[in-house]
């Protein structure tokens, strides 16, 4: 039949489509794997595969101080900050689902409007504060302002999916005599648990990926991180190429970050598109 | 979608707030005022911590950028010492400045090129394509699309200086065209196809949950009443997904316009060729000192925020207006 035929080649057409996408995608990254694996005679022949492979780069960047101390900065700050922000947003997303405040849209439509102001914006002032509060170039003054940057955000997500959990449950739980808290604790939480999950992944995400802040509120390795400290890397000496290190550094990053697509694929997807589709 | 029968209200409107405040009809007054027992004070405890943090951390240098700007606050200098209110000097040294005026003009460019154009629709393209597959090729597709979204800045930058280099790139080598100094005689367009590669996945995720909005029915009858496939779009998935493509214009084109990354790649140049707002800001302020000018920029930088997004929910208003 004619018309079976255009949609067969309307698939191909569009299956074209795919394959170059998945080519548009994946070259770079392949590219820089390619590149952090290759010994540094061989850097620059421009083969895909390396013909010689070596783990070198990846020795010489766990043996330096830099790359190990930011490493350590970047998980560090990103797991705190990211449980922080997780905790109060669930409880300040909890109150906006749960109960009308006065002013809880002004709330909203505020955090919203500050959601939206450009984060280069607010870095002077932010500097200026660190500098006199004594939190410049330390673990709190990243971890701070990424709680706060994350949290409308979070209070977003969360809200979004406290609003599917009915709220008889929480009524047939004080029936049998538990307070509000004991209610939230035991019966809401647990229910929420997939949500929560979901919006902590972005955050972690938002903070492990940050170069902004951590380049202008940090001076030194001991709250520099790796974002940051790649930006700064040199060879072992001053005359050696780094690309082959800054590479190996630049897959070992991404690896946490490729674990958690291969993993929570769809949990990111519905989180991020949950508030914008609801609506 | 828009449910018509909530009194408007300005704040459910904003970036996708939709989803907020937006309560079940059919719940009595009585239930949903404080449905958990939560009480006010309690709830004002629930809430207290992250909002001490938001006004700290937000709130407070947001007004400080406001108060800066009409400063003459510099980083060193006499002016270091004792910062003079100038009032709107600032602004007047911002709307004369070439470079000023120049770096909108980029900036505009790159929210259209990259985002509206490049992200949305080839985000639109990718969903479409993908709107009745399931298995292997979605999931690859899709997780790839992501990975771009969300690796690091630095190291995506790093991945494009590598792809675009004069001597050694990528794509000299598979085009053929050694020696082509993509970052220097192309800068512009060189980030706007890095934004688009980086940024799709938004939209490709947003518009395949819209998608499924669109009954396969409907799409199957205007294919055999003879319907092009420009059409069945303008006509039956078009209407139906209005929505979604506002709210996911409205945030790409915010995203992209606050979007610094590019300084990771070409940091503004060659010869300013490629200095979007928010390098400039970062350049002034940071790089150069001049705290108070840049925090003028960046207030003008919010302020156009503000008008893209009026502009785009005014849109949406209209959308909802119409199908009353």
């Amino acid at each position: 039949m004619a018309a079976s035929d255009t949609t067969v080649a309307a698939k191909w057409r569009w299956g074209l489509l795919d394959v170059v996408v998945v080519v548009f995608a994946l070259v770079p990254v392949l590219w820089i794997a390619s590149l952090s694996f290759k010994t540094t005679g061989t850097l620059t022949d421009g083969n895909f595969v390396p013909r010689e492979w070596t783990l070198d780069n990846y020795r010489t960047i766990f043996s330096t101080n830099q790359f190990v101390r930011a490493l350590g900065n970047s998980i560090g700050i990103a797991l705190i900050a990211t449980a922080v922000a997780v905790v109060l947003g669930t409880m300040a997303a909890y109150a906006v689902a749960r109960l009308d405040f006065p002013g809880k849209k002004a709330l909203v439509g505020v955090s919203l409007l500050i959601a939206m102001f450009p984060q280069v914006s607010l870095v002077s002032p932010l500097f200026e504060i660190e500098r006199s509060l004594g939190l410049f170039d330390t673990w709190p003054g990243l971890i701070l302002p990424y709680i706060t940057f994350s949290l409308p955000l979070a209070i977003y997500t969360l809200s979004a999916f406290f609003k599917q959990i009915p709220w008889d449950l929480e009524k047939a739980a004080k029936m049998d005599g538990a307070t509000s808290g004991q209610a939230f604790r035991r019966v809401i939480a647990p229910l929420a648990a997939p949500g929560v999950f979901t919006t902590a992944i972005l955050v972690f995400i938002f903070c492990w990926n940050d170069f902004l802040f951590a380049i202008s509120l940090t001076s030194t390795e001991r709250s520099r991180t790796v974002p940051v400290a790649l930006s700064f890397f040199t060879g072992e000496s001053q005359f050696e190429d780094p690309t082959g290190a800054i590479c190996a550094a630049a897959v070992v990053i991404t690896i946490p970050i490729i674990l958690f697509v291969l993993f929570f694929q769809r949990r990111i997807v519905s989180g991020l598109t949950s508030g914008a589709v609801k609506g | 979608m828009a449910r018509t029968t909530s009194p408007p209200d300005p704040t459910t409107a904003g970036a996708g707030g939709s989803a907020t405040g937006r309560d079940d009809p059919g719940t009595p007054l009585a239930r949903r005022a404080d449905a958990a027992g939560l009480g006010r004070a309690r709830a004002g405890g629930f809430v207290l911590p992250g909002l001490v943090l938001i006004v700290l951390f937000l709130v407070v240098p947001a007004l400080w950028t406001i108060y800066l700007g009409v400063t003459n606050y510099r980083l060193t200098g006499l002016a270091a010492a004792d910062p003079q209110v100038v009032g709107l000097d600032n602004y007047t040294a911002a709307l004369g400045d070439e470079r000023f005026r120049s770096s909108l003009w980029l900036t505009l460019q790159f929210v259209l090129g990259s985002a509206v154009i490049g992200q949305a629709g080839l985000g639109f393209a990718i969903a479409w394509s993908l709107r009745d597959r399931h298995g292997p090729v979605r999931r690859v597709v899709e997780a790839l699309v992501l990975l771009a979204w969300i690796l690091p800045s630095s190291v995506v930058a790093f991945l494009w200086i590598a792809l675009l280099d004069r001597d050694a790139g990528t794509l000299n080598a598979l085009l053929g065209t050694p020696g082509m100094a993509w970052l220097l005689d192309h800068p512009m367009l060189s980030v706007i196809l890095f934004n688009t590669w980086r940024g799709t996945a938004f939209s490709m995720m947003l518009y395949g949950a819209a998608l499924q909005n669109v009954p396969p029915s409907h799409l199957e009858t205007a294919r055999l009443a003879g319907a092009s496939t420009w059409q069945q779009l303008r006509d039956v998935v078009f209407p139906r997904i209005r929505g979604h493509v506002l709210t996911n214009l409205l945030l790409i084109s915010l995203w992209t316009f606050n979007d610094f990354t590019p300084f990771l790649i070409t940091a503004g140049g060659p010869e300013q060729r490629s200095e979007i707002l928010p390098v400039y800001v970062f350049k002034i302020a940071l790089s150069g000192g001049e705290l108070g000018f840049g925090a003028a920029i960046s207030f003008l930088m919010l302020l156009i925020n503000l008008v893209i997004a009026l502009v785009y929910l005014r849109t949406l208003g209209q959308r909802r207006e119409a199908r009353r």
